[in-house]
């Protein structure tokens, strides 16, 4: 297996990226701005717009419009030179074929008067940025199809804000409602975009006059709240050491949230759902309005080698995701390390396939996995989504630029999410004056107890405070990363 | 503003719902001080300049 030999046969490279989010519009505008015009970048994703995400959540709450969060991408790719097929990856064949040995993949049309038809590429180098398949089918009842809502995609978070809507309007007649917000499956990650999700809910509540009359509850596969599948963070505050749990309760505390932690959905109906904890107990829980976080898979790919047979298992892990340069060696909570993360997010099969961000097969949890009397899995899946995943995305981006440059055997670069900081800002409430939000950075994102032995962080790197400064920090980063994501001028000074 | 209507206490997580009632209470001086103009506006400078910290000279 390998890639097949780019000097000799062509002077010019094609690199085929899968997916338009954030690592592969990222790497995607990188490449373009550092590659020589005849090298060709290539951009495959299903959707016709970019959706700068964090923001769907105020789209769920009625504070902003799709179009506030979606840019077309044809038009940006068009004026940067950048190859765009509206289109779904479904297979991958990177030793190519008998008659071709050059590796291509293969993906079907969606854009309008075209849907279905089949386009091959050829590539060079891949990126598959596919991010997460939403799979609302591993609980039944979950998502928009089913029995709650969504705030995954910016049109989920529209419905979302009509059924709140609805909901408002039923309190304002004086009926009592109860709304559960949260993660609809034990192995969920984005824990974070739920917790958001409650609060900006809670103030919509409090706005429209009817706080008193509606109950609040977070479900959540956290075994703790403040847990955010990071495995908590622990900063010094006024000479003391708190710890994420502490804050995060007195956050929903002050504003009369209930919460449901080390929960597994296992079937949301109309109106109800039925969950397990931990110990095993089962219970269930009725609602009026429900927006539960759905977990993710890879994308459906199948991959097949020279001959047609099937390697997908060979490429890719059973969740669907990519295998990189990870340990995936099995191994309990105690013994796991730092090392275990991938460095340079490079296929172990194929080196001229990578998968930045959510694409690529964690070695394991961040949190500590645990798993009730009933064998039920109820552990966060790790975050790898927003700054992280941007920037893993330019470092692959740098990575094919000098592989292009030097040749194949060029050194790699890295970008460990066990050697890298994060920024996270979970809004809490919007608006300039009243808005409020927790500012939280992490040093590194995944915790290395080997250097950091008493909470796996750099104190130095590892804090969180809310306030309104928090909310204008959000507020801002909307707009610039959308200014960002259209490569208006000096789009890449601004850091992933 | 705190509301302590309980929902149906035999479907929700009582040691959680413990946890949270026994929570440290942000007092009303707290709560003025997230929201003052002044004081945010610094600590919108600090928080910003401790993201660029973490994320590129870290990083890098």
């Amino acid at each position: 297996m390998g890639c097949p030999p780019l000097d000799g046969e062509s002077p010019l490279a094609r690199v085929v990226i899968l997916g338009a989010g954030i690592a592969g519009h990222t790497a995607a505008l990188h490449l373009r701005r550092w590659l020589p015009k005849e090298h060709e970048v290539v951009v495959v994703s299903p959707a016709a717009n970019w959706n700068w995400i964090p923001s769907n959540i105020w789209v769920g709450v009625g504070r902003m419009t799709t179009k506030q969060v979606l840019i077309p991408l044809a038009p940006i790719y068009r004026r940067k030179g950048i190859t765009f097929h509206q289109g779904l990856a479904t297979t991958i064949r990177p030793e190519g074929t008998e008659a071709d040995p050059r590796p291509s993949v293969e993906l079907r049309r969606t854009d309008a008067g075209h849907q279905d038809e089949v386009v091959t590429l050829t590539y060079d180098y891949l990126i598959n940025a596919t991010g997460p398949k939403l799979n609302f089918a591993a609980t039944p009842g979950l998502g928009p199809d089913g029995h709650s809502w969504s705030v995954c995609t910016a049109s989920h978070a529209q419905e979302a804000a009509h059924a709140l809507a609805e909901v408002i309007a039923k309190l304002k007649r004086g009926e009592r409602q109860r709304l559960v917000i949260g993660t609809g499956h034990g192995t969920c990650t984005c824990e974070g975009a739920a917790f958001e999700y409650t609060f900006n809910v809670e103030q919509a509540l409090r706005e429209a006059g009817v706080r008193e009359l509606a109950d609040l509850v977070y479900l959540t596969n956290e075994y703790e709240l403040g847990d955010f599948g990071v495995d908590g963070l622990h900063f010094v505050q006024r000479g003391f050491t708190q710890s994420s749990q502490m804050w995060t309760e007195s956050l929903f505390r002050e504003r009369g949230v209930q919460a449901i932690t080390q929960a597994h959905v296992h079937e949301v109906m109309d109106g109800k759902l039925r969950y397990e904890q931990l110990d095993g107990a089962e219970h269930t829980l009725e609602f009026d309005f429900a927006m539960l976080l759905p977990p993710f898979r890879g994308a459906d790919l199948t991959a097949l080698d020279r001959a047609g047979n099937d390697i997908t298992s060979t490429m890719f892990a059973p969740s669907g995701f990519l295998k990189v340069d990870a340990d995936y060696t099995a191994k309990p909570y105690e013994q796991w390390s730092a090392d275990d993360w991938p460095h340079t997010y490079e296929s172990i099969a194929y080196p001229n396939i990578f998968a930045p961000g959510i694409a690529f097969a964690p070695p394991h949890q961040i949190s500590r996995p645990r798993t009730s009397p009933n064998g039920t899995v109820i552990a966060p899946a790790p975050p790898r989504t927003g700054m992280p995943s941007g920037i893993m995305a330019k470092t692959v981006a740098e990575t094919i630029r000098d592989r292009i440059a030097a040749g194949r055997t060029t050194r790699a670069h890295g970008a460990s999410m066990a050697t890298m900081g994060a920024a996270c800002v979970a809004s809490a409430g919007s608006g300039l004056r009243d808005g409020s939000a927790a500012a939280m950075t992490m040093f590194p994102v995944v915790p290395d107890y080997a250097k950091y032995p008493t909470t796996g962080r750099d104190q130095k790197g590892t804090s969180g405070e809310i306030g309104l400064a928090g909310h204008w920090i959000k507020f801002m980063l909307h707009y610039l990363f959308i200014y960002k994501a259209r490569a208006l001028p000096f789009w890449f000074l601004i850091p992933e | 503003m705190t509301n302590n209507q309980p929902v149906d206490r035999s479907s929700v997580d009582v040691s959680t719902m413990e946890r949270i009632a026994a929570a440290p209470l942000a007092t009303a001086a707290t709560l003025r001080r997230r929201r003052n103009l002044v004081i945010q506006f610094i600590r919108f400078a600090r928080i910003n300049l401790r993201m660029l910290v973490v994320i590129t000279a870290k990083h890098s």
